[in-house]
């Protein structure tokens, strides 16, 4: 359970991250969040649809994001998430916290991951 | 919309409905709008509409098995009763004080702690692989009703069996409108050189029957599955790949399907993926290829077809295995009758009978009693180390006497105060517990390293909530366990005199008081299980050494083996290639002889003959018997030793006079003394009549079956037909054999470029291989023993020093009145021994009542083997003297003076 359990605590603390990320570009229903995410990160992120929507509701619980319901001509309804104020400011953080924890990963293991930025 | 016709709404709804949860309206449409775009997303890919279903079923049944996000948090409950809440009060207060008065005496806490973190680690990781390997469901649909399906012929009183296969007349006879199964498949391993995908490599196969998907109910992940117009010969000819090799050799691309991969130097085109849990036989598999059962008579042909292969069924609802192997066995018995070849593949050609085995227990037959043994022996460690906290918290209590009578006198119960005391043994147990847990993770993530390669489902074993409620339930178990004597024992001190007393025991008290006595008989316990654990970890590492050294007819050291598959080629060009390539091995230094054959000793694989030969006072007898064509220095390279005659030579070509070589089964089974001289009528070629020249040792062919008849001929003189098996080149050296196989790699290259070399092993590592499971066992049981042997040393020093100290006043009174120092070492060790031989009288007792058990299963050596019961004795004396030694000590440097002015 060792590493799994690690990799469990990472995942979710990089979920909700990511989420907030791809949100702060613009307002994104849930199936669209999952898809971007497998794609972005080339697959190597395959963090399960079925966790994502708890993820989402404890990111709204937590005043993070809001969702509303859109109704377009022609398609069904989707709810649609967009960040709040909160929500830039957790992000605004967390990115901070990874960037220290990536630097110190530089410094400790001589590891540098390759990140892809998406434009704000 | 999903198959069924149903909205994805309404099927998410009905899932959630039948877990008894409420989910809201909204979720439920946002989770059903994610359904609709996965679905139009892999409906667009390509992927075919029934593994759209599927894969959208899966993630929905990840949805409800989500936890409680979907539903609102539960509030807690505001009324709760004030009684809970006091009794809630007092054990957060006992709790508090259990861990002051713990930390007041770490040492003891800590040994206690740390023997149940040992006992509840193994009780762990072995609860965890009995789940994972037998208990688990295997991973297709409602897999409790697949069959394994097995063949076999009534031999007289007996039947006659031949691996795992059926024959294809039996199977076809029950493919037609079976009444009791659902589906059966067929397959059989194969293994394929894979070329055009940058190195040549061996990958492994399977050949299997269309209607298998149906057995096991799955199909690809990308593309379709087999069809019966799928043919394996062609231009047609298909393949499906693992998620594995799709994603090693493949890189995961999605435009694969269509795409042609050689194999053997034919083009085979890929039609779909399979899952990454399609593990079918086994993990190594990495392709697989439409296999159709041929009828057992062709067309204008007058000779019979028969093929053998493993084979699965899928049971219908309601019906039981007895009830369709009834079925399987009335309809093989109307089959075709197979003639001679089912003599050579059963040993008789009675009528068939068709047995099926659940296929849970089939893949896990050969592991259940072994792990189920080794269950035994941790929770045996388990009842150790919580008899070691017992012992420990029972010493406690006695010294703690005078405090335990001063909070009685203060107002509490006794059973507050025995609460008092099991609580402080469940935090003890608790400690060990998650210390146990967190061992416990460690080992069960390098367990698959440690297993070997062919233990069943090893990759579907994961530390799980088995393991972890498991090692949860027996912390507290273990805790409570051995907080409920101490706690008696606490019972029975209160309103007695402690409290006037010193907490000393008076002279003589030390061993006669009850809790004294408790305290023996928790020891003797204790010896007795670890006895009984040494005894089976010697019983079985013998057994193994046995395996190791036994004579397998032939010289397995410094011998090299080298498969090399020849498919599609003549008998010729065979020859033509493995004779070329044994002439350049010849002349490599420190060869000292080289050879091929057409099966090696302990490979499993076999090739049978059958033919009828008159005997020498003129009967005829039917002769059953294994078939190897070797080459002239085979038997030399693999060290076979000659009883009588020669083996084979130079001379023997394929002009000279037809020769062959027997072992001794076969010479005394079928041609008596002078087996040297007698001719074989073999094969049908224009030399019909086969001289043997000589007669080998028995060389086992696996390893512990018994070695049946078995005869060789020389490879230049067999032109017939493919042998059966596949040809191996061995070759004897001179220095350490691993050293050659690039070399060997390098000629074979030269020969052919196309070739790949198979498996490449030295002897000693096939032999090392073979008995891969005795090693693991007896390696696992000597662990739990010398644990339990250490739980023991660690209980035997805590019981005498206790014992030491709180005698100390009569081993002063002694030893003012006269007693040497020598006399007071004698005293304690004695008291030592004494406890250690009842409990070794004890453990043997149990072990001989147990060894029936395991007895059939040990090799060379008898379960009452009396040199092994005396050498764990004198071992379990020794260790347990050593254990006594520094209490001993104590008592015999003890001085009077001192410890009778501290009174």
């Amino acid at each position: 359970m060792g590493a799994t359990f690690f990799d469990r605590e990472l995942k979710r603390g990089s979920a909700e991250m990511l989420i907030l990320a791809l949100l702060e570009e613009q307002e994104r229903h849930g199936y669209e969040l999952a898809r971007l995410i497998g794609e972005r990160s080339r697959g190597a992120i395959s963090f399960h649809a079925a966790s994502l929507y708890p993820t989402l509701y404890r990111l709204k619980g937590n005043g993070f994001i809001d969702g509303r319901w859109v109704e377009r001509a022609g398609q069904r309804r989707r709810r649609y998430y967009r960040l709040t104020a909160a929500g830039r400011k957790t992000l605004a953080r967390q990115r901070g916290l990874w960037e220290q924890f990536v630097n110190g990963l530089e410094r400790v293991a001589r590891f540098r991951p390759e990140l892809e930025h998406t434009d704000p | 919309m999903p198959a069924s016709g149903l909205s994805w709404n309404t099927r998410i709804r009905e899932a959630f409905d039948s877990t008894g949860r409420h989910i809201d309206d909204a979720v439920i449409e946002e989770l059903a709008d994610h359904a609709n775009d996965l679905e139009a997303d892999l409906r667009q890919r390509g992927v075919e509409a029934a593994a759209v279903e599927r894969e959208i079923a899966a993630q929905v049944d990840l949805w409800v098995q989500e936890p409680p996000m979907h539903r609102s948090r539960r509030v807690l409950d505001p009324d709760l009763s004030a009684t809970t809440l006091s009794l809630v009060s007092s054990l957060a207060s006992e709790l508090r004080y259990a861990v002051r008065a713990l930390s007041r005496q770490p040492g003891p806490f800590a040994v206690g702690a740390t023997t149940i973190a040992l006992g509840i680690c193994a009780v762990a990781v072995m609860a965890n692989l009995v789940w994972g390997v037998l208990l688990q469901p295997l991973p297709w649909p409602e897999s409790d009703r697949l069959v394994r399906i097995y063949e076999s012929r009534q031999a007289g009183s007996g039947f006659g069996q031949f691996g795992g296969i059926v024959t294809n007349g039996s199977y076809l006879a029950w493919q037609r409108e079976p009444a009791t199964i659902d589906a059966i498949g067929a397959w059989s391993d194969d293994e394929h050189t894979l070329s055009g995908l940058g190195q040549a490599e061996r990958v492994r196969s399977a050949r299997v029957s269309p209607s298998l998907f149906d057995v096991l109910r799955t199909g690809p992940l990308l593309g379709r599955p087999f069809r019966d117009a799928d043919t394996p010969q062609g231009a047609g000819r298909v393949v499906l790949i693992s998620h594995a090799f799709w994603t090693r050799r493949l890189d995961g691309r999605r435009d694969v399907l269509g795409l042609a991969l050689r194999l053997d130097g034919e083009p085979f085109t890929i039609i779909g993926v399979m899952g990454t849990d399609f593990t079918f036989p086994d993990r190594e598999t990495a392709l697989w290829i439409p296999f159709h059962v041929p009828p057992t008579v062709t067309p204008g042909s007058s000779n019979g077809n028969i093929k053998m292969f493993s084979a699965m069924a899928r049971l219908k609802p309601g019906v039981t295995a007895a009830q369709a192997a009834a079925e399987a066995t009335a309809r093989a018995q109307s089959a075709p009758h197979a003639g001679p070849v089912a003599v050579a593949v059963f040993g008789s050609d009675g009528p068939a009978r068709m047995t099926l085995v659940p296929a849970l227990d089939d893949a896990t037959r050969d592991v259940r009693p072994a792990l189920l043994v080794l269950l035994a022996a941790v929770c045996l460690l388990l009842a150790g180390s919580i008899a070691n906290v017992a012992n420990v918290q029972l010493a406690r209590t006695a010294s703690r006497r005078r405090e335990l009578a001063i909070r009685s006198a203060l107002g509490a119960s006794s059973g507050q105060l025995a609460r008092q005391l099991v609580v402080e043994s469940v935090v003890v147990g608790l400690a060990g517990g998650l210390a146990g847990l967190l061992l416990a993770t460690v080992v069960a993530e390098t367990l698959p390293a440690w297993l070997p390669a062919d233990f069943p489902r090893v990759d579907q074993v994961r530390m799980g909530w088995q393991g972890a409620l498991t090692a949860l339930v027996a912390a507290v178990a273990a805790g409570v366990g051995a907080g409920l004597l101490p706690a008696w024992q606490a019972r029975r001190l209160v309103g007695s005199q402690p409290l006037a007393e010193d907490g000393r025991a008076p002279a003589g008290q030390g061993l006669r008081s009850s809790a004294a006595r408790a305290r023996s008989a928790i020891m003797v316990a204790q010896v007795a299980i670890a006895t009984v654990l040494l005894v089976g970890a010697a019983l079985l590492s013998q057994s193994f050494v046995a395996l190791m050294r036994a004579d397998r007819g032939f010289d397995t050291t410094r011998v090299l083996t080298a498969e090399l598959p020849l498919t599609g080629d003549t008998a010729t060009r065979r020859n033509a290639i493995l004779d070329a390539a044994i002439e350049r091995i010849r002349s490599v230094p420190g060869v000292v002889a080289a050879g091929y054959t057409n099966i090696l000793p302990l490979t499993g694989s076999e090739s049978m003959r059958v033919f009828d030969m008159q005997r020498p006072g003129g009967a005829s007898v039917r002769v059953r018997a294994s078939f190897r064509v070797v080459s002239g220095e085979y038997m030399s390279a693999l060290g076979m030793r000659v009883g009588h005659g020669r083996l084979f030579s130079n001379t023997d070509t394929a002009s000279s006079r037809r020769v062959a070589v027997v072992n001794a089964v076969f010479a005394q089974q079928y041609l008596g003394d002078r087996a040297v001289g007698s001719v074989l009528p073999l094969g049908s070629d224009e030399q019909p009549d086969w001289e043997v020249v000589g007669v080998v040792d028995n060389v086992r062919s696996a390893d512990t079956s018994p070695v049946g008849p078995e005869m060789f001929v020389p490879a230049a003189q067999w032109r017939d037909d493919r042998p059966g098996g596949s040809p191996v080149i061995a070759l004897r050296t001179l220095g350490p054999p691993t050293e050659l196989s690039p070399i060997l790699r390098s000629i074979v290259a030269d020969i052919d470029p196309t070739l790949a070399l198979g498996k490449v092993a030295t002897m000693e590592e096939r032999v090392l291989a073979l008995l891969a499971k005795p090693r693991l066992y007896s390696a696992l049981l000597a662990a739990f023993a010398a644990t339990a042997l250490a739980i023991a040393g660690v209980g035997l020093f805590g019981v005498l020093s206790f014992s030491v100290a709180q005698r100390s006043r009569e081993l002063a009174v002694r030893s003012a009145l006269g007693a040497t120092p020598a006399s007071l070492l004698q005293l304690v060790l004695r008291q030592g021994l004494a406890l250690t031989s009842f409990g070794l009288l004890v453990g043997m007792a149990l072990s001989l009542a147990m060894v029936e058990s395991v007895g059939q299963r040990l090799y060379g050596v008898s379960g009452r083997d009396p040199v092994t019961l005396a050498a764990v004795a004198l071992f379990l004396l020794g260790a347990s003297a050593i254990a006594c030694l520094a209490p001993a000590l104590r008592a015999a440097q003890l001085d009077p003076v001192v410890v009778l002015k501290s009174g």
